[in-house]
C-alpha cells in the first residue's frame, strides 16, 4: 500500500518442498479438518475484508468513465511522474543502500545490532513524518519532486541494505579471494565476482523498493501539494475530494496491473534468490577494511549521516518556531480545542489502542494462514493461497478504506460505527508483513527436524508446539514488533475510516497540517516527534529480541 | 561387525524364530513422484531381531523405501505390514518405528536430555522415570553426563550418539537408520559404526539402514539388499554380497574394478591373469571374475615366471599405510589397460621393474550366473 508501509520479504524456503510439509504420509484426520477450517478462516478474512470492498468500488466506478479516464493526457501525466519517481527513488536508494549493505556485511563494526536497528528506523517511520521531516530539512512547504524523490529512497535505502547484505553475509567470501588471487583488482572482483552472486537480492530488493515507491502516498501527500500526483494520491484525491468514483476505479485497476507486475519480478527474483542460498553455507567473514575497502565504509558514512538530518531536522523544527525556541508545539498538544477534537495524548492514545488492536489480529490472522501454508501438501495450493495472501500490499489502501464504507454495512452490527473498523483496516495492511516474517522461518526448518518428532511419537500438533513454536518464537516476536510499529503510522486506510472523535496520530497530524497557522504547523512537528519516538523505540526493542541476521524482515 | 561375527554363508537370524508374519514385509512397494519412479516393486522381510541394509547408490531410490516405512511418504502401491498388520493408514507418530536421521536432526532448541526425553514426554512419562532412562541411555551410547549440553556445542559423532539415543528412547518396535554415519570423517565413523553395531546386537533391534557407504552396511547389517534405479538387484548375506555378486553392476558398486571371463574346472579357476582356486559352490564352466585393488599381488621377478602367474612391469608405485599399491602394465597381454596391483612393504619393486601377478581369492568375487 503505502510507501515503507510494509517491510520487504525475502523468504529462504526449504529446498525439500514448497509447502515445507514434513510428512507426506498418512494424517489423523481431525488434521486434515483444522487445515480446511484454517484456510476457509484465513480466506473468508480476505474476501470480506479485502477483495469484497475493493470489488465493489472496482464495479462502483469501472461502469462509465474508464475509457475517458485512460484516453485523458493528465491520466498518463500521472503515470509517468508516478512510474519516474519511483525509479529515480529506486536508483537512488540502491546506491545509497550497497555501502550500508558491505558495512552490515563485511565490516566488523561494534554495536552492529544498534546500526541495524538505527537504518531500520527509516523504514517504519510513518510516511506523514518522512513528508514532514523533509520538509523540515529544505525549509519550505513548496511542492517540490526532488524531494519526494529523497524521501522516498530515504525509507528505503533499509530495504536494499538489509536484503542485499543478508545475502552479503552469506557468499563465502574467498571466492573474490580466488578472484583477486588470479589477478583481479578489488573492484573488478566486485564486479565479476560479488555483484552477480548478489543479483537476486539486488533484483528482489528493487521489485519491492519500486512496489513501495510507486504505490508512495504520505510522502507524495506532504511534499508534492497539488502539483506533483502520483496515482495513489490521485485515487485518493478523486475519492475523497472530487467524488469522482469511476475515474478513482480506473486509475485503481491501472494501479493493480503495475502492482502485479512489480510482484511478479519480486517472486521471480525470489525464487532465484532461494536456489542461490541453498547452495551457500553461512561463514564469518568479517574483516578490518584494507586500502581502497575504506572508500565504501567512508559512503556508508555519508549515508548515515544523510538518513540522520530529516530526523534530526524534524526533532529541531519540533521546538524551534520561526520566533525561536519553544515547546509551544508540544504544549498546545497536550490541550484540548483548537482544530482537533482531542488532545494529542489522546490521539496518541487512541493510535496505540487501534495498533494493538491490529497487532492481535494480524498476528491471528497470518500465524493461522502460517499453518495452513506449511500443512498444504499441494505445492499449487500453497503457491496460490501465498499470493492472495499478499494482494493487500499491491491494492491502495484508499481504494480499501474506501470500499469498507461502501460494502460493510451490509454486514450484522454495523461495523461502519465500530471502534474495530481501523484495527480491521490495518490488519489488512500488516499482515501480508507478519506473513512474510514468520513464514520463511517455519520454512526454513529442515522437514526431517518435523519428521524427527513425529516418528518419536508426535502427532501434528505436537509437532507444531514441540517444534515449530520455540523455533518461530522469536520471529513471532519480530512480527508482531514490526506490525504494532506499521500499524501505528498507517494513514492510508485509516485517514479514510478513523471518525473525526476518535483520531490517531497520523490522522490529527494530516488534521494540522491541511489548517493554516503557525501553532498548529508547530503541533504537527511536535506530534510527527512523538511518533518517531514510540516508533524508534519499538525497532530498538524488537532489533534487541532478534538473534540472527539473516536479513529478513 | 555382525557378518563377522557370525558364521559365513549361513542367514544370521536362526530357522526358529521366524515366523511368516513376524517383523516388517514390504510387497510390490511401488513410489512415484509426478512422472518419475522412486520405488517399483519392491518386496523385501526384515524378520524381527534382524538388520538389513539397503545398500546403492545416491538417487536409487533407498531414502524413499526408509521414508514410505516410516510413513512419512505415501507409497502408489503395494503393501507395508509390520506383524501382519497392514499400515497404510497408521500416521507416522502411531507407528512406532524410530528413525536416525543424516545429521543428526537434533531439536537445535533443547539440551540433550531434552532431545533424548522427547518419546517419553510425547507418551507422558513421568519426570523421574525419564530422568533415569535418559542416563541410561546416554550411558549405553557413551555419553554419559552430557545431559544439560546444548545439542549446538557437540561434535559431529556425538549429535550422532544423541539422535540414536533419542531414536531408542521411544523404544520403537524398528530402528530406521538413514546413512547414520555418512556425515563423520573417516576414523570416527569406523568407531562410532562398531559402537552401533553392539547397541543393535545387544538389543535384539530390527532394523533397516540404508547407506551408499558398503563399509556401514556390512558393519551393521545381517542382510543387505543392493538397490539400483528403485528395483532390488540382490538381497543376500554381507558374505555372499561381496563373494558372490548376483551381477556385474552390484560387482562394480561393490568395488570391483575389473570383471574378467574365466574358466571353471574340478580344482581351478582360470582367467588370463592368473588361476584360481575353486571354490564348492562355483559351478564347473564359465564363470566371471571381478577384481578389487586388492586382487593382483605383485612380488618382483626372480628367474623364470612360474606357471599361472603373468609378467608385468611397474609403471607407478604409491605407498600406503600398510602396502604398496602399484599401477601396472602387462607386455604379453596388450589389451589390458593399466591394472592395480598391491605389494608388501619389505619388498618393493621399482619404476620400470618386472613383478609377477598372482590373484588373491581375498581380493576377488565370483559373478556365478544361475
Amino acid at each position: 500500500m503505502t510507501a515503507g508501509e510494509a517491510p520487504a520479504n525475502g523468504t529462504a524456503k526449504n529446498k525439500a518442498g514448497a509447502d515445507g510439509t514434513a510428512v507426506s504420509g498418512p494424517r489423523p484426520r481431525g488434521h486434515a479438518v483444522f487445515i480446511t477450517v484454517g484456510a476457509a478462516l484465513v480466506l473468508g478474512f480476505l474476501g470480506v475484508f479485502f477483495a469484497w470492498p475493493v470489488v465493489a468500488i472496482l464495479r462502483l466506478g469501472l461502469g462509465s468513465g474508464l475509457g475517458a479516464v485512460l484516453t485523458a493526457p493528465e491520466t498518463w501525466r500521472i503515470v509517468a511522474f508516478t512510474l519516474g519517481q519511483a525509479a529515480a527513488s529506486t536508483v537512488l536508494a540502491i546506491v545509497a543502500g550497497m555501502p550500508l549493505a558491505y558495512l552490515l556485511a563485511r565490516v566488523p563494526v561494534p554495536g552492529k545490532a544498534l546500526l541495524r536497528a538505527l537504518i531500520t528506523v527509516p523504514f517504519v517511520l510513518p510516511t506523514l513524518v518522512v513528508g514532514m521531516a523533509f520538509r523540515a530539512l529544505l525549509g519550505t512547504a513548496e511542492p517540490n519532486a526532488w524531494a519526494i524523490v529523497l524521501a522516498n529512497a530515504f525509507f528505503n535505502v533499509a530495504v536494499v541494505a538489509r536484503t542485499v547484505s543478508g545475502l552479503w553475509t552469506q557468499l563465502d567470501p574467498r571466492a573474490t579471494d580466488a578472484a583477486r588471487s588470479l589477478g583481479a583488482g578489488p573492484l573488478r572482483a566486485f564486479r565479476t565476482v560479488t555483484l552477480p552472486a548478489l543479483r537476486p537480492a539486488l533484483w528482489s530488493a528493487a521489485a519491492v523498493v519500486f512496489l513501495f515507491c510507486s504505490t508512495s502516498f504520505g510522502v507524495v501527500l506532504v511534499l508534492g501539494g497539488g502539483r506533483y500526483r502520483t496515482l495513489e494520491t490521485e485515487i485518493y484525491l478523486r475519492t475523497v475530494r472530487l467524488l469522482d468514483l469511476s475515474g478513482a476505479a480506473a486509475l485503481s485497476l491501472l494501479q493493480f496491473a503495475a502492482v502485479l507486475a512489480a510482484l511478479a519480478v519480486a517472486a521471480f527474483a525470489r525464487g532465484r534468490r532461494e536456489n542461490v542460498l541453498a547452495l551457500r553455507r553461512s561463514r564469518a567473514a568479517l574483516r578490518r577494511p584494507i586500502g581502497g575497502e575504506w572508500v565504501p565504509v567512508g559512503c556508508a558514512v555519508v549515508v548515515l549521516g544523510a538518513l540522520a538530518a530529516p530526523i534530526v531536522a524534524l526533532l529541531v523544527r519540533s521546538v524551534n518556531a520561526r520566533g525561536g525556541w519553544s515547546l509551544a508545539g508540544y504544549r498546545a498538544l497536550s490541550g484540548t480545542g483548537g482544530v482537533l477534537d482531542v488532545s494529542g495524548w489522546q490521539a496518541a492514545w487512541n493510535s496505540l489502542r487501534t495498533a494493538t488492536d491490529a497487532t492481535w489480529m494480524s498476528l491471528l490472522l497470518g500465524v493461522l494462514a502460517c499453518l495452513v501454508l506449511t500443512s498444504l501438501r499441494s505445492r499449487w495450493a500453497a503457491e496460490l493461497m501465498d499470493a492472495a495472501l499478499m494482494l493487500p500490499l499491491g491494492v491502495s489502501a484508499v481504494t480499501v478504506g474506501f470500499g469498507y464504507l461502501v460494502t460493510l454495512h451490509v454486514l450484522p452490527g454495523d461495523l461502519r460505527t465500530s471502534p474495530l473498523l481501523v484495527p480491521f483496516a490495518q490488519a489488512l495492511v500488516i499482515t501480508p508483513l507478519v506473513i512474510r516474517t514468520i513464514l520463511p522461518v517455519l520454512r526454513s526448518v529442515d522437514r526431517r527436524v518435523r519428521a524427527a518428532a513425529a516418528t518419536l511419537g508426535a502427532g501434528p500438533w505436537r509437532i507444531r508446539r514441540e517444534v515449530d513454536l520455540p523455533l518461530a518464537g522469536r520471529a513471532v516476536v519480530t512480527a508482531a514488533g514490526f506490525g504494532f510499529v506499521v500499524a501505528l503510522g498507517e494513514f492510508g486506510a485509516t485517514g479514510f475510516l478513523a471518525r473525526p472523535e476518535a483520531p490517531t496520530l497520523p490522522v490529527a497530524i494530516s488534521t494540522l497540517l491541511s489548517r493554516p497557522g503557525e501553532l498548529n504547523t508547530q503541533m504537527a512537528y511536535a506530534a510527527c516527534a512523538l511518533l518517531m519516538l514510540v516508533t524508534a523505540c519499538a525497532v530498538l526493542v524488537i532489533e534487541t529480541l532478534r538473534s540472527d541476521s539473516s536479513g529478513e524482515f | 561387525m555382525r557378518s563377522v561375527l557370525g558364521s559365513r554363508e549361513t542367514t544370521a537370524v536362526p530357522e526358529n524364530r521366524r515366523e511368516p508374519d513376524d517383523g516388517l514385509r514390504l510387497e510390490e512397494l511401488t513410489v512415484r513422484y509426478g512422472g518419475t519412479t522412486a520405488l517399483s516393486g519392491v518386496d523385501l522381510h526384515v524378520p524381527r531381531g534382524e538388520v538389513l541394509a539397503v545398500l546403492g547408490p545416491s538417487g536409487c531410490g533407498k531414502t524413499t523405501l526408509l521414508r514410505s516405512v516410516a510413513g512419512l511418504e505415501r507409497p502408489s502401491g503395494g503393501r507395508i505390514a509390520f506383524d501382519g498388520v497392514e499400515l497404510s493408514g497408521v500416521p507416522v507418530h502411531r507407528r512406532g518405528f524410530g528413525m536416525v536421521f543424516q545429521d543428526g536432526q537434533l531439536f537445535g532448541h533443547r539440551d540433550v536430555a531434552g532431545n533424548v526425553d522427547f518419546a517419553l514426554r510425547m507418551r507422558s512419562v513421568g519426570r523421574r522415570e525419564r530422568r533415569e532412562t535418559v542416563a541410561r541411555l546416554l550411558e549405553l551410547v557413551g555419553l554419559a553426563g552430557y545431559q544439560d549440553r546444548r545439542v549446538t556445542e557437540l561434535s559431529g559423532g556425538q549429535a550422532q550418539r544423541v539422535a540414536l539415543a533419542r531414536a531408542l528412547a521411544a523404544e520403537p518396535r524398528l530402528l530406521l537408520l538413514d546413512e547414520p554415519l555418512s556425515g563423520l570423517d573417516r576414523i570416527l565413523r569406523e568407531r562410532l559404526a562398531v559402537d552401533l553395531a553392539r547397541v543393535l546386537d545387544r538389543n535384539r533391534m530390527t532394523g533397516v539402514l540404508v547407506t551408499h557407504d558398503h563399509d556401514e552396511a556390512f558393519t551393521l547389517a545381517d542382510r543387505i539388499a543392493v538397490l539400483a534405479a528403485g528395483r532390488i538387484e540382490q538381497l543376500d548375506t554381507p558374505w555372499r554380497l561381496w563373494h558372490r555378486p548376483a551381477t556385474e553392476e552390484v560387482a562394480r558398486f561393490l568395488g570391483c574394478g575389473i570383471v574378467l571371463s574365466g574358466l571353471a574346472d574340478e580344482e581351478t579357476i582360470r582367467c588370463e591373469l592368473g588361476t584360481l582356486p575353486r571354490p564348492p559352490d562355483c559351478p564347473v564352466g564359465t564363470v566371471r571374475i571381478g577384481l578389487r585393488s586388492a586382487g593382483l599381488r605383485a612380488a618382483p621377478a626372480r628367474e623364470g615366471t612360474p606357471v599361472g602367474r603373468s609378467r608385468a612391469v611397474v609403471r607407478e608405485r604409491v605407498h600406503r599405510h600398510d602396502h604398496v599399491r602399484l599401477t601396472v602394465t602387462l607386455p604379453d597381454a596388450p589389451g589390458f589397460d593399466w591394472l592395480e596391483a598391491v605389494t608388501s612393504l619389505d619388498d618393493v619393486p621399482h619404476v620400470d621393474d618386472e613383478v609377477t601377478l598372482t590373484l588373491e581369492p581375498n581380493g576377488t568375487a565370483l559373478i556365478v550366473d544361475s
